[in-house]
């Protein structure tokens, strides 16, 4: 191995077609190693939610081989295996199917055959960790979709799996739970779960991924969040977008502020800040001047000519 | 029916505590014994009962009337049903007989939160299919009623209208398309539901580790219940002496 993470996920050649005879999926490789953060990236229709169904064992690939923690996934050992994974659905209401929140939480730990004491003690913590102590008597039906996509959640993180699967896992949630949830998924990745997010939210990748995969179909590209950031024309053709804050601080060095390697998220924003103003005495300074730039999601990456900014002086 | 005001008062009547075997059971008798009687005069006793037993239940007054208010055109065709054929004691009879076993159902589904009583039903055995299949339509009801209310609310934002009666065209054109599309949605969230259920270990068989007790409330509870329908049908039958 030298000291490489044993893989978690292996597929190769994996390929999908829909009943009606559309093909959603070809020839898809990819490898997870243990503790990983994944991100499937790509434009509607890409096939994102396919693949995650497929590399969660819901699905069977028409063609290709798919490993799961080593083992090649088959009739006889698909349940054990998909019981070391955890998936959380794009809409909580699929995912959600209890009348009461402490018995949907408690529905894995319980079909995994854990015992009452243990089922008690692991939906507690999921409770807790989810953000949801005192909500066990509560019906579903009566929460907001925030607070459904925790229990959702707190149904997968009860089942203590290895690997996390996330099919838009920010769709639809309002910035305080997206934050929320965004800092638990990373909470469990620091203690060793494996993330794989389906997503086409470039500001959740960031804070999601450290590798990403993109998807139109077929692998298109794969590499760093930076390497698939700092290409527009990869961007453009697949209708991604960077994140606002890295078009801000782009947008900065405009106003000869020099970014240096441009931020991918708020808590990278944050720290660049932060180093420039303690190299800057306190302050960060900005200069009138005119200049035509490029974002590096702009069409083509040409530069958006002949455009003003900037302003005197900002400290 | 207001799907709503499921539950919506379960929670608070001071019978919801008991184990809902011993609930389910101690009804289940009691309507069955309450069917096999006859004479008017021992119904309209069973009748009074369970209205007794109901006034002491927690569950509103209002609550009730209106839950039985759905009941009763089934009560009424079933009483005109005797009437045409025996004549209008035993029409009365049969209204009577049917009134007590639906107040009687009324006081379990009033006190009893709707997923007690399915685990209650898991417990004393019942089909698995068909317990599965009311637990996930009791949940889904509310979510396919909330994908209606918002296509009600898309189609009246583009100009939809309700029409004014079933008799009109276009209402009914919207109605089928409606209902239509509702099949279509609930068929395809069925399918990933199916797929979040696999994904969570489920087989086909719900477990709960929810464990019921029963004890000297419950004891209590179901000889009040059953003893009185079984005096019921022994004075029926002629079986306590006469006065």
């Amino acid at each position: 191995m030298g000291g490489a993470a044993a893989s978690v996920i292996d597929a190769e050649g994996l390929s999908y077609t829909y009943d009606d005879g559309t093909v959603a999926l070809r020839d898809i490789t990819l490898s997870v190693r243990k503790g990983e953060r994944v991100a499937v990236v790509g434009p509607n229709g890409a096939g994102k939610s396919t693949l995650l169904h497929i590399l969660a064992g819901l699905r069977p690939a028409g063609r290709g081989t798919l490993r799961l923690f080593g083992e090649q996934l088959s009739r006889r050992n698909e349940r054990d295996l998909r019981a070391r994974l955890g998936v959380l659905f794009q809409d909580p209401d699929d995912q959600v199917f209890m009348p009461r929140v402490w018995d949907d939480v408690a529905f894995g730990p319980v079909n995994l055959g854990l015992d009452a004491r243990t089922v008690r003690r692991r939906v507690r913590r999921a409770l807790e960790a989810a953000g949801l102590a005192g909500y066990d008597e509560r019906v579903p039906h009566r929460l907001s979709y925030g607070e459904r996509k925790r229990v959702a959640f707190a149904g997968v993180l009860a089942m203590e799996p290895e690997v996390l699967l996330l099919d838009e896992p920010t769709a639809n949630l309002d910035p305080r739970n997206r934050r929320d949830l965004l800092k638990m998924v990373n909470a469990l990745n620091k203690d060793g779960t494996t993330v794989v997010t389906a997503t086409h939210d470039m500001g959740a990748i960031a804070e999601l991924a450290d590798r990403v995969y993109v998807l139109d179909g077929t692998i298109v590209r794969q590499g760093t969040v930076r390497e698939i950031f700092m290409d527009p024309q990869l961007l453009e053709a697949r209708n991604l977008e960077i994140p606002e804050i890295t078009k801000l601080f782009h947008l900065l060095g405009a106003f000869g502020y020099d970014p240096g390697e441009l931020p991918l998220s708020v808590d990278q924003a944050i720290e660049q800040l932060e180093r420039t103003m303690e190299e800057g005495g306190g302050h960060v300074h900005l200069h009138l001047h005119r200049h035509g730039h490029a974002l590096p999601g702009g069409p083509d990456g040409k530069p958006a000519a002949g455009k003003d900014h900037g302003h005197e002086h900002g400290a | 029916m207001n799907i709503g005001q499921v539950d919506r008062h379960a929670g608070r009547s001071p019978l919801r505590t008991l184990d809902p075997r011993c609930k389910i059971l101690a009804i289940a008798a009691f309507v069955v014994m309450v069917a096999l009687l006859r004479d008017w005069h021992v119904l309209a006793f069973a009748l009074i009962y369970v209205v007794a037993l109901l006034s002491v239940s927690g569950v509103p007054a209002r609550h009730l009337a209106g839950q039985f208010a759905l009941a009763l055109p089934f009560a009424l065709l079933g009483a005109l049903s005797v009437f045409l054929a025996a004549g209008p004691l035993p029409a009365f009879a049969m209204f009577l007989r049917i009134g007590s076993c639906v107040l009687a159902l009324l006081m379990l589904s009033g006190t009893t939160p709707f997923f007690d009583l399915l685990k209650g039903l898991q417990r004393l055995r019942m089909p698995r299919l068909f317990v599965n299949l009311l637990l996930f339509t009791y949940r889904y009801l509310f979510v396919i009623a909330g994908e209606m209310r918002r296509m009600s609310v898309a189609r009246r934002a583009r100009g939809g209208r309700r029409g004014r009666s079933l008799l009109d065209r276009a209402a009914m054109r919207t109605v089928s398309f409606s209902a239509g599309m509702v099949l279509v949605r609930a068929h395809e969230r069925g399918q990933r539901m199916h797929d979040a259920l696999r994904s969570r270990g489920f087989d086909g068989e719900i477990r709960t580790i929810t464990r019921f007790r029963a004890g000297a409330a419950e004891a209590l509870f179901s000889v009040a219940v059953v003893s009185f329908a079984v005096l019921l049908l022994a004075a029926e039958w002629g079986v306590l002496p006469r006065a």
